[in-house]
């Protein structure tokens, strides 16, 4: 089992430096056309052909990279962090604040996300920047949900009670008690975000309102190469496999880091 | 306690637990119920299609088209007119001029001012009603009390397709007379189809809408449409022409293209119709098999790179000019869209009778000393907008990164932004843009309408598309041409607009796209026209 | 029940707060619908004074509170207005689209939660044998696939080779099965994953060692305790998803030509008609009010403490 973490994080690792190293890997321009060379097939010159502009695939797969990871953990970092902060609150504090606070998330779990993310690209133009935001507005409200949902089962827990009963400050409750026993399930949601996000960077990018062209990340990739699948499959299977790789890494983590922590709360358990 | 509490909730859970699933049978035989209605799917055709050759006639043809074909009672016109439902009194033969349909011959006063239309006699609607002056007449009343009328095919507005209208007349059964206060010598030009629709008289509500379905005198009834699924055509026996050959086709609306190609491969669809009914690249993927065919046409539809001419660069129409020069028509349209369209240099929509042809000029060398001279030695930033319906239909996307990449040549860096139809309509309006991705139907025969609209200094789309575009010479000649009768003189007029629109570009023009279908092999007859298809001549193979 | 009634009463506020801000976004969001009216066509360019008057015909002038109190008053009375573009009834459009979209919406969380929650709990009782290894590999497969994807190759598969299935359209069952999945796909892989994960959490808490001790068979204590403190973070999600399911699935819509809601909202959304986006809102706002009462009836159920809320701070 220890293999396969040490394994993960190895491929993880690759990927990430490559993408970062991207200027120095990339044998391409990832975005010089040349229309002599559309649709071209594997090959020495371009390891993984080129699409249907001929610029090569490899080379856009390896900056893609980078806005696809750099785009998705900083996403989901911020909508957990948003989610975490307003869900513990609202478990923990209950009463009108609780109240107040879920009439804002069912607000915004009630919006239509299209709509929502159509105004925001409207308004801050298209990119990165309305992407950004977007995906934040749309999904704080889902996480910050789960995590009021574990706070308040976690405050009727019998040592809860008994620290409050003690004396112990919210703080302290909510550091000592609560935010250890939320991350169990905070890292499988966030791992799962993650490739979530990155699928929903490529849908948007789908309606034209995600990443503007040329810059590419794998999910536009895989939607650009929809009407050559059958005859080219390598332009899709190329950045998807990729998706599902660092996906897969990550989620594969996570599970890991997961069980290390959860036989920490369990040691908690005992000493209490 | 706690023991039988928590079976009690278990209980509860589980009795909730079966009401979901109950819920979910009861979504399901609720589709399926209303499948009863419909009638018939596409599954149980595709299964029957090859045992039953025998009785091949009279089974239901499907196709398939991205959007609804039929908008429904609400609209101007319930059904465009490529189903072949309702006629109009003029149509358009395919060299793009006035034909005979419901009015078999016409004459003009000599002022211009009254047009009298001899109409085709023996015609009847589908709900058996005659078609004669009277039910002319009511069609025009009802031009008149719902224009303007918008619809996703042609806005109806009788004050646009007949101008200074005064009175439509009843002369005799068969004959009617339009009197105008001012000359109308392009009449027949604005009449042409979505302009002179016949319906029932009996077909209207009391505001102008629809009834029912739509009553018309083509060779194909809509005897059943449910919105965004499908429109189903009967042949009409009473037809006074020649008759449909299929009796019945179903037309099902399939907005994906990828979705269309592959029903097209699993037979459950026989043929595709419509704008962007197959795209370029799909076109060629299909016909690698050789169960299908492809059809093209000439299409009304012209694609252009609009300049903004009210700010730098592109207010300097050398800078114009080198952008024409640079871009390499004959290349995006073989590449991008394999050849299908023809690359112009021509502001007017090659359908046209009156279209002059200007060949594209690509001149790298020049294009590249043109915009050196505007630019010096610096570099500009402009930012190019693409609307994004655009993406579904054209390969919109790779063409803007390919123009991205030619211009910068030109010592131009593009920024590409892809703006929802609404938000792209804005930054044109207000000019937040330099270059927009773009393209023009042509809505008749006669130009006056684009020229006037493109060229004119207070046209309507160079406003409102901040083209920027003024010259005293254009707006004197189209002045001229409003009065003047002579075909002949009007068509020199026309050509001198042409060049003048090459040469100072108030829009550059890139391409006349094709009017693209594919079909299966089983069936015969299908082929694209400029606006539609040959829906009546299609047949299955016997 | 008072507690039930208190979440209902708050359900008031929710609905207003998203027609309100949907009403305001749409505003704010560039483009005019008058123009979109007068352009549907494409070709025709209307003038300024043809847009000027369409305005003040469509009451598009007024201040946005005006219109906001309009369109709340009239819909207040159950009047949702008409589409800009098609005159049509929005009320009635949507219940003409919702048993399409109700269908495949509740096939779709069937299938997710047949998929997540059996295997999910399976997992957690198996872990780290080969039973969970599978299963977890395979979620992580599921939830990784673009919808879009997993929509093309399963009707290039069932549709095309197979020719089982027919690729789009709406009317049987065999219609609704493969967008079902597609949208069951990614929510039933999160389901499984959290079912395990809440499981493994519980089936390591004390009284599960005790439980164990006593020596009561291991699936049955799963059943009995730990399944019903796993529930909250599961209903949670099922009743997130759902919403999103029914709201949100305009690209399966458009993919296997569902004549859904989705796509109705999407093209109101991309042309500006107000009332259109202001009936969807409305419509999906319901759909999370009531699946929230109902996962809190749920949690009332499952953790009957929970009911008095706010009252122990």
């Amino acid at each position: 089992m220890k293999m396969s973490y040490r394994a993960a994080a190895g491929l993880l690792a690759f990927v990430l430096l490559a993408s970062l190293l991207a200027p120095l890997l990339a044998p391409y321009d990832p975005n010089q056309i040349n229309m002599a060379q559309r649709l071209a097939p594997l090959s020495s010159v371009h390891w993984l052909g080129t699409d249907t502009l001929g610029r090569d695939v490899l080379s856009r797969i390896l900056y893609g990279g980078r806005v696809s990871i750099v785009l998705a953990l900083a996403v989901t970092l911020a909508t957990m962090l948003v989610g975490l902060l307003l869900g513990t609150i609202s478990g923990y504090a209950g009463g009108w604040i609780d109240e107040a606070i879920q009439i804002v998330v069912s607000i915004f779990q009630g919006l239509p996300g299209l709509a929502l993310m159509l105004a925001i690209a409207g308004t801050l133009g298209p990119g990165v920047k309305s992407l950004f935001v977007a995906l934040l507005f749309t999904s704080w409200a889902d996480f910050s949900r789960v995590v009021r949902g574990e706070v308040m089962k976690i405050r009727e827990e019998s040592y809860v009670e008994g620290t409050r009963a003690l004396g112990a400050g919210h703080v302290y409750i909510i550091g000592r008690h609560m935010l250890p026993n939320l991350l169990g399930p905070l890292i499988v949601l966030f791992t799962i975000r993650i490739g979530r996000v990155i699928l929903s960077i490529a849908s948007l990018s789908f309606l034209g309102l995600g990443l503007q062209p040329p810059a590419a990340d794998w999910g536009v990739m895989v939607n650009d190469a929809r009407p050559y699948f059958r005859s080219y499959p390598h332009l899709m299977i190329a950045p998807g496999l990729c998706i599902a790789a660092v996906s897969l890494c990550i989620n594969w983590l996570g599970d890991g880091l997961r069980d290390k922590l959860d036989t920490r709360t369990e040691k908690e358990h005992s000493l209490l | 306690m706690k023991r039988t509490q928590t079976a009690k909730n278990k209980k509860r859970i589980g009795v909730l637990f079966s009401l979901c699933l109950l819920l979910a049978l009861m979504g399901c035989s609720a589709a399926n119920g209303s499948n009863e209605s419909s009638g018939n799917n596409g599954l149980s055709q595709q299964s029957a299609a090859p045992s039953a050759a025998a009785d091949a006639a009279s089974e239901e043809i499907v196709l398939a088209a991205p959007r609804d074909l039929a908008p429904g009672p609400q609209d101007a016109y319930y059904t465009s007119t490529i189903l072949y439902v309702w006629e109009p009194l003029i149509t358009a033969s395919e060299d793009g001029k006035p034909a005979p349909k419901l009015a078999e011959a016409w004459e003009m006063s000599a002022d211009g001012k009254e047009w009298t239309f001899m109409l085709r006699k023996g015609v009847t609607f589908h709900d058996g009603a005659p078609f004669n002056a009277d039910a002319v007449l009511a069609n025009f009343a009802r031009y008149k009390q719902v224009s303007p009328k918008s619809s996703p095919f042609y806005t109806l507005d009788i004050n646009n397709s007949y101008p200074s209208l005064k009175e439509a007349v009843k002369v005799d059964d068969s004959t009617i007379k339009l009197i105008f206060d001012n000359p109308q010598p392009t009449l027949l030009y604005s009449m042409i189809n979505f302009s002179s629709p016949m319906y029932s008289p009996n077909n209207f509500d009391e505001n102008g809408d629809f009834n029912g379905l739509p009553q018309g005198t083509g060779p194909f009834k809509l005897v059943q449409h449910e919105k965004d699924q499908f429109s189903l055509l009967e042949a009409y026996d009473g037809y006074y022409g020649e008759k449909a050959k299929a009796q019945k086709i179903r037309v099902r609306v399939i907005p994906d293209p990828d979705t269309r190609l592959a029903a097209l491969k699993s037979g459950e669809i026989l043929g595709v119709m419509d704008l962007g009914a197959i795209p370029p690249a799909l076109a060629e993927e299909l016909l690698k098999d050789d169960r299908f065919a492809v059809s093209t046409a000439k299409s009304t539809i012209s694609h252009y790179l609009h300049p903004n001419g009210a700010k730098a660069p592109f207010n300097d129409v050398k800078m114009r000019q080198a952008l024409s020069l640079m871009i390499d028509r004959e290349q995006l349209v073989k590449e991008l869209y394999l050849g299908y369209p023809t690359a112009t240099a021509n502001i007017l929509n090659s359908t046209s009778p009156f279209y002059k042809d200007i060949p594209a000029v690509h001149h790298s060398e020049k294009a590249i000393a043109l915009a050196h001279e505007v630019l010096g030695d610096s570099r500009q930033a402009v930012t190019l907008i693409v609307p994004t319906y655009g993406l579904d239909r054209y390969p919109y996307k790779a063409q803007a990164e390919l123009l991205q990449a030619v211009l910068q040549e030109l010592q131009l860096d593009v920024t590409i932004q892809i703006l929802d139809g609404a938000a792209y309509k804005e930054a044109q309006a207000q000019g937040n843009f330099d270059l927009a991705m773009a393209t023009q139907g042509l809505p008749n025969g006669d130009p006056y309408t684009i020229l006037n609209n493109y060229m004119a200094s207070e046209g309507s789309s160079n406003k409102s598309y901040t083209l920027g575009y003024t010259n005293a010479r254009v707006d004197e000649l189209l002045n001229q041409v409003k009065a003047t009768l002579n075909m002949d003189d009007r068509a020199a007029i026309y050509n001198e607009l042409q060049d003048i629109a090459a040469e100072e570009l108030p829009t550059i023009p890139l391409f006349n796209d094709a009017s693209l279908i594919a079909y299966n092999k089983e069936i015969t007859g299908y082929g694209a026209l400029v606006y539609g298809t040959t829906l009546p001549q299609l047949e299955r193979v016997q | 029940m008072a507690y039930f009634i208190r979440r209902l009463a708050a359900a008031v506020p929710v609905l207003i707060g998203i027609t309100f801000i949907a009403f305001a976004l749409s505003v704010a969001s560039p483009g005019d619908p008058a123009v979109e009216l007068l352009s549907m066509n494409g070709f025709s360019q209307p003038t300024e004074e043809q847009i000027a008057v369409k305005r003040e015909e469509m009451g598009l002038n007024d201040p946005l509170l005006a219109q906001y109190g309009h369109w709340l008053s009239k819909a207040l009375q159950g009047d949702l207005g008409t589409s800009y573009m098609t005159k049509e009834s929005v009320s009635g459009e949507l219940l003409r689209r919702l048993p399409a979209t109700l269908s495949l919406s509740l096939l779709a969380v069937l299938f997710a939660v047949l998929l997540g929650v059996p295997s999910g709990m399976l997992m957690a009782i198996r872990r780290n044998r080969l039973f969970d290894h599978i299963g977890r590999a395979l979620a992580l497969i599921l939830v990784s696939i673009p919808g879009f994807w997993l929509a093309i190759m399963l009707i290039a598969l069932w549709s095309e080779k197979l020719q089982l299935l027919p690729t789009s359209g709406y009317g049987t069952w065999k219609h609704l099965l493969m967008p079902a999945v597609v949208l069951a796909s990614g929510t039933g892989a999160i389901l499984m994953r959290l079912t395990r994960a809440a499981l493994l959490e519980e089936l390591n808490k004390d009284y599960m060692l005790t439980a164990r001790a006593k020596g009561l068979r291991e699936s049955f204590i799963v059943l009995r305790h730990a399944l019903r403190n796993a529930c909250i973070p599961l209903l949670t999600v099922i009743g997130s998803y759902f919403g999103a399911i029914v709201g949100g699935s305009v690209i399966v819509e458009v993919i296997f030509a569902v004549p859904g809601i989705g796509r109705f909202a999407m093209d109101g959304i991309f042309r500006r008609d107000y009332p259109v986006i202001q009936g969807y809102v409305v419509f999906t706002g319901l759909i999370y009010v009531l699946f929230n009462l109902a996962t809190d009836l749920c949690y009332g159920l499952a953790h009957p403490q929970i009911r008095l809320g706010g009252k122990l701070r």
